[in-house]
Parts: structure tokens; sequence; C-alpha cells
């Protein structure tokens, strides 16, 4: 079929927009909700340790998924220091736009933990390397809601 | 020839809504009473199988691999599966392959679903399961399909809405004795037929909750088995098939597929004459027309004879010859979407130890079976479970 042909057909064919119109009520769970009680409350940090498996997990999370042991009996708090294992500058947007300004997300270790966290990055670009040393920086108390953003940044 | 494959633990969270749990912590709930159940840890497990319905419930897309630490499948071999409210009884199916193949010792089985999160209502994500084209302009839900389904097999037989009642009045009650219920209570016929009509000719209480929960059966192989169990129950056959996914091309009266499943399950379980071999079901029962619609796919009534049958009492879990939904079903413990199928497993494996407690079938049972429906409304599963 010649290509003006197609162009026609498609257009009488037609197409239009639709939508998968759905919201959620995301649950934080029962590790969740101490982890971002804690955070909000008190600015800090919290993870879960399986002694079994010597691992530390921050965010907490109520079961050691390498034994499946039970670790809602070992919540405790983590250094907002740690170390930085991989960084990056972002400079598209999800939809693909170009940022104004670029973005920074790392991946740090805290102290004490054994996963990494990811969050935004605000360290001078010349300072940016595997192994740095870097730091939580909290949103004052009476901004802070119970989010992941109440972590503003690392630095 | 496949190697004989056993159920040997089970376990279930509690059916409610708005849990407070996320799904990862569901699933591991379930996984880990199941493990309890047989005294067997993670390390023992050879493989992973999950069973999860519409990405669209929990807000988050491949939900296989989201739930996957709560299923106990780190570092080991992970198969998710998927057809829709069949999937229930489609993941041990699959379970059961990995197992009957040889390539496997256990299997862990899981199946969990958070509905009640979705928003504004969990019967807006299956909007989109209709053809964008010639249906979802109507904004249809679930409901409409099942309304003119359920008054196609009514038309097809002379059954009435009172015959059909009495399926949730016997669930419901069976549930109370079920400690995972979310739906259990005394109800009547009157209650039912009384309750608010949300598409004619579906009542309230003819429809099962919106539910979140989580269900797990552990399978290991015959040598296996038996050196961890003096009790395994054996999946004796296993069956499913699938019907054309446009609904308006199938039969709505007879569920054909079903009959095609439960035959392959029979066929393979050496079941010949169902009504005398089977000694007590778990139909899918997520509409109270939907267990007698599938007890007669399944065999185990006349076509258009089932409202007759749990008429006179032969499908009530006392005293009835063939005991149907003794759970409580999903129209009274709940459905969570596929922890309800798995749910009706546990049920069989409970039921056939002798430890299903308040719920027990008198009459040492030694062979049941369960079944569920669901993917576009086409498509069933089977499986056939007994003690030797
Ligand atoms: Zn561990």
């Amino acid at each position: 079929m010649p290509a003006t042909k197609t162009r026609q057909a498609l257009k009488v064919w037609g197409s239009w927009k639709g939508e998968l119109p759905l919201q959620n009520l995301y649950t934080a769970g029962i590790a969740g909700n101490e982890f971002f009680r804690v955070l909000k409350e008190r600015g800090e940090l919290l993870g879960a340790f399986c002694q079994q498996c010597e691992y530390g997990y921050v965010p907490a999370r109520s079961f050691c998924e390498r034994c499946f042991a039970d670790l809602s009996g070992t919540f405790k708090t983590v250094s907002s220091e740690g170390v930085l294992l991989a960084w990056t500058q972002c400079h598209r947007d999800r939809t693909g736009k170009t940022l104004k300004k670029p973005v920074w997300l790392g991946a740090v270790r805290l102290q004490g933990s054994s996963s990494a966290l990811i969050h935004i990055l605000k360290v001078p670009p010349q300072e940016l390397h595997a192994g740095r040393f870097v730091r939580a920086i909290f949103k004052p108390a009476a901004q802070r809601v119970g989010s992941i953003l109440d972590l503003s940044h690392f630095e | 020839m496949a190697r004989r494959v056993a159920v040997i633990g089970a376990g279930m969270t509690r059916f409610v809504r708005r849990a407070k749990e996320t799904s990862r912590e569901l699933a591991f709930g379930a996984s880990r009473m199941a493990l309890d159940s047989c005294g067997l840890s993670l390390n023992d497990i050879d493989c992973v199988v999950h069973g999860t319905a519409p990405d669209a419930f929990d807000g988050f897309h491949m939900k296989g691999e989201y739930l996957s630490d709560g299923s106990g499948a780190f570092r080991k071999p992970y198969l998710r599966c998927y057809v829709g409210g069949g999937t229930g009884v489609f993941a041990p199916i699959q379970g059961w392959m990995h197992v009957a193949s040889g390539l496997f010792d256990t299997c862990l089985v899981v199946c969990e679903e958070k509905m009640s999160s979705c928003q504004p209502h969990p019967q807006g994500a299956f909007n989109s399961i209709f053809d964008h084209t010639t249906e979802r302009p109507l904004g249809p839900n679930l409901l409409w399909i099942f309304a003119l389904e359920m008054n196609r097999y009514m038309n097809a037989y002379g059954i009435s809405q009172r015959d059909i009642a009495g399926v949730s009045v016997k669930n419901k009650k069976n549930a109370l004795d079920h400690p995972a219920a979310q739906v259990a209570k005394e109800t009547t016929v009157e209650e039912v037929l009384a309750s608010e009509v949300l598409a004619w000719p579906v009542h309230r209480l003819m429809v099962s909750p919106v539910s979140d929960g989580a269900a797990a059966v552990i399978l290991a192989g015959e040598e296996k088995a038996r050196r961890l169990t003096d009790r395994p129950v054996w999946i004796q056959g296993v069956g499913w098939d699938l019907d054309t996914s446009y609904w308006t091309n199938r039969d709505l009266a007879y569920p054909q597929y079903v009959e095609n499943a439960a035959r392959r399950a029979y066929r393979m379980a050496g079941v010949r004459e169902p009504r005398k071999e089977i000694h007590l079901a778990e139909p899918y029962d997520p509409f109270a027309y939907k267990e007698l619609h599938h007890l007669e796919g399944l065999l185990l009534s006349e076509k258009g004879k089932a409202p007759e049958d749990l008429a006179r009492g032969r499908f009530d879990r006392e005293k009835g010859e063939l005991p149907t939904c003794p759970s409580g079903g999903l129209m009274g413990v709940g459905n969570p979407i596929a922890a309800a199928g798995l749910m009706k497993i546990c049920e069989l494996f409970w039921q056939l130890r002798g430890e299903a407690g308040k719920r027990q079938v008198p009459g040492k049972p030694e062979r049941g079976l369960a079944q569920a429906w669901g993917d576009l409304m086409q498509v069933g599963t089977v499986v056939v479970m007994g003690i030797k």
C-alpha cells in the first residue's frame, strides 16, 4: 500500500486517549510505620538487625529475607553518617524533559547498616567520589510529616 | 512418569479489610506459618512459586518481584504465575510441576493479595481488563458481568434468586468456625434477598468482600514427604483449561472450561465417578451462584440441579453427603483473590488430615477437590487431593 494511502486509513481508524484511573492507599506496614514514626518524631533512621545473617537493614524491616527471622524485636536507630557507594548526576526528569538544574543521587551505606539508602546528594561536584563520608540532613521537626523526604539530603 | 507430590504444611493470615501489614509482610506471615507447621526453615526450600492477581491492587507493577522477599525467594528459583482469580489453585499446580518433574524436592507456594488499598475501589482496576474499544466506554465493573452470567444461569434452568441465596447462608455460617474469617455470620435467605441490589439479580450478601490476606503451602516429593511427615496429603490430580476470552462468545449458563479442567484432574487422580469418589469440595464462590455453577461444571451436580442439591442439604458440612466450602469459602472467610484460592487448598489439607477443628467434616474424608476460576472469567483450575 502506498504511504499516503496508509496515512489516510490510519486517520479513518482513529485512536484516542484513555487511562487506567487508579490511586492507592499505600501502607508503610509494621516495620515501615516504626521507621517513619522515628524519622518524624526524632529525625533519626531506624534499622533492623538479623543476628544469624549478620545483616542490618535500613529502613527497618519486620523480617529477614535471607533466613526468615522475625526482626520486629531488633529495631534500633543507626548513625546518620555513612559512606557514599555510588552517585549519579541526573539531567532529565521521568518524562524525559531536561531538568533546569541537575539532581544528584547517591547510594549511601550508613554506619551499622549492610544495605544502601538511596537519596538526594548535595555534595560539591569536585568532592564526589565513592568512599566519601556523607551525613544525613533532616528537615526541621516542624516540617517533618513522616515521609522519606523528611530526610532532606546527604551532604 | 511424574513423581508423586504431597502437601506437607499450610498457613494463612487472617483475611481482613485494610491490613496494617504491607503486602510483603502478609506474604511473610503466611509463608512463615506454613514452614513452622511442618518444622522446616527457609533453607529446606528448593524453589518458590508465587501467585498474585492484578498488579493494580497493590499499586505496584511487577508485584511478583515486589513480593519475592516475603515469599522466601531470596536466592532461589522463583516463579510468579497469574490467571486472575484462578491463580490460587493454579499456583499449587505450578508448584506441583516443579516437584513432580524431579527438578526440586521441596517448593513453597504462596499467594497474596491486598485489595482494600486500591482506590477509589478495586472494581476500578477491573475496568481496564475489558476491551478498550467495545466495552470500557460503557463503564463496566465485574458485577455487571456476573449479573448477566447469573441471570443467564437462572434463565437456562428456571432457577430463582431464592434458590441461590442459600449458598451465602451456608458459607457465612461455616465461616463462623474459621479463625481467619472476615465476613462470617449467621444469616437467612430472607436477609440475603433483602440486602441491597448491586446489579440485579446480584444482592450485596451474594458477593464476597474486598479483602487483604495471604496463604501458603509447602510441597514435597514423595521420598522427602514421607521423611518429613507421617500424614502427607497427596496431590492426586491437577487440571486447568481456558475458554474464549470473549465473554460474549461463551456459554454463560455452563462453564465448559471448568468441566474440561476437572476431567483432566479426575483422569490423573483415577477418579471415575466424582460424585462418589470426591468426599468434600471447595468450589470457587466469589458470588453465591458461582458455587452452584462450578459444582455443575465439576460434574458434582447435574446441569441446572445444584440448587436442588443445596436445598436438600447435600452440601451441608455436618450432615451432607458432599460438604462444599466447609471453610466458609470466599463468601465467609473472604476474598483476597489469589490467597482465597490457596486458602481452599489449605482447607483440603487440614480437612484430610483431620485437623480442621470445629470445621471438621465427619466420616474421615479421604479425597477432596479445590477449584478456582478467573482470568477474564474463562479459566478453570482444579486440584484433587487425597490421603492415599
Ligand atoms: Zn537473617
